[in-house]
């Protein structure tokens, strides 16, 4: 499940998410150009989510498979690795990133919000790059299925071999893709609104991440008749629903839409 | 700050070439934050720092490039066994 340059193993799924990085850091510094904004500020800010995002998406991996973990093992380090460098939750991560933000805000006094409204599209961008990873290696995989586009695995080691199943990590990075643009075309065209970004964001992926989960059919956390991802789903939305609402009233009150 | 972010830059990507791990990727982003804070300090003075970042950075997509590997988000932790 990756492809060999020299003497180094590449796994497609590393692969993906490198490319994704640099894609999206590539986006986020045209962004801060366009704009006038600190690069190193823009790398500060990066980092630390990047660095949030990878411990939340660990921290709720590990929280949603914890019955499949021998807590007893954890002081033997190739034990430990090979659990850490493998399985993330997307909303863990996103979490961890927007805990990282509030640091940064706190600790460093950076202008966070500034930097999140105009690079925003930056984390669909690594989101649907990593999809695609996770479409060639198997995992997330889909269910069942027997309609146009199905997938079907001859070597996976994660989903099911010679099984049609639904494409449901290509459907989600096309998904992220499309955000991605929506978010540059509404970012760079409506600058006077910008501020919304983030909470355009999650009205646009919550609800392709609730509907695609009823596609998915690797084992994961659930919560009554909605897996994990849903329930986040909902209450990211709602969230995001409450804040636009807020700020709608705030703007028609002041006269203020800058 | 610099200077720190060069140490931990070059530590990153030999950790990432030679058998390192996600311990390499934690360590990277230090480095460009780091970079990235010494660069602010000493604006005029900033190519120690600069170096620090840009080796932070590669050592950074090193180890994601080498070493991240999903295993089925939640699901095949079983197969450690």
């Amino acid at each position: 499940m990756g492809f060999h340059v020299g003497a180094f193993f590449i796994p497609y799924y590393g692969f993906f998410i490198a490319l994704g990085v640099c894609a999206a850091a590539l986006c986020g510094y045209v962004q801060v150009k366009l704009f006038h904004l600190d690069v190193n500020d823009f790398a500060i800010i990066a980092s630390l989510v990047g660095l949030g995002g990878i411990v939340g998406a660990k921290i709720l991996y590990l929280v949603v498979s914890w019955r499949q973990i021998d807590i007893s093992r954890l002081l033997d380090w190739e034990y430990l690795n090979s659990i850490m460098v493998g399985g993330f939750v997307f909303y863990g991560g996103l979490l961890g990133g927007l805990f990282c933000l509030f640091l940064c805000a706190r600790i460093w006094k950076l202008p966070v919000f500034r930097y999140v409204n105009v690079c925003m599209p930056c984390i669909p961008i690594v989101h649907g790059f990593g999809r695609i990873g996770c479409s060639l290696v198997g995992c997330c995989y889909g269910a069942a299925y027997e309609g146009p586009f199905a997938q079907v695995y001859e070597n996976s080691f994660f989903a099911p071999n010679h099984v049609s199943l639904f494409p449901v990590q290509r459907t989600e990075a096309l998904a992220n893709l499309i955000i991605a643009a929506i978010l540059l075309l509404y970012i760079d065209t409506q600058r006077s609104r910008r501020k919304s970004s983030l909470s355009i964001y999650l009205l646009l992926y919550a609800p392709v991440r609730f509907g695609l989960e009823y596609y998915r059919s690797d084992s994961r956390g659930a919560l009554g008749s909605f897996s994990t991802s849903q329930w986040i789903s909902i209450v990211l939305f709602l969230a995001a629903l409450i804040y636009c609402g807020m700020n709608n009233r705030r703007d028609r009150t002041t006269g203020d839409i800058s | 700050m610099g200077v720190a972010s060069l140490v931990l830059g070059i530590i990153s990507i030999v950790l990432s070439l030679f058998g390192g791990t996600w311990v390499s990727a934690l360590i990277g982003i230090v480095g460009i934050v780091l970079g990235s804070l010494g660069r602010k300090a000493n604006p005029e003075n900033s190519g120690i720092a600069t170096a620090g970042m840009v080796c932070s950075i590669i050592g950074t997509i090193l180890s994601l490039l080498i070493f991240i590997a999903c295993i089925a988000c939640a699901a095949s932790v079983g197969a450690l066994y």
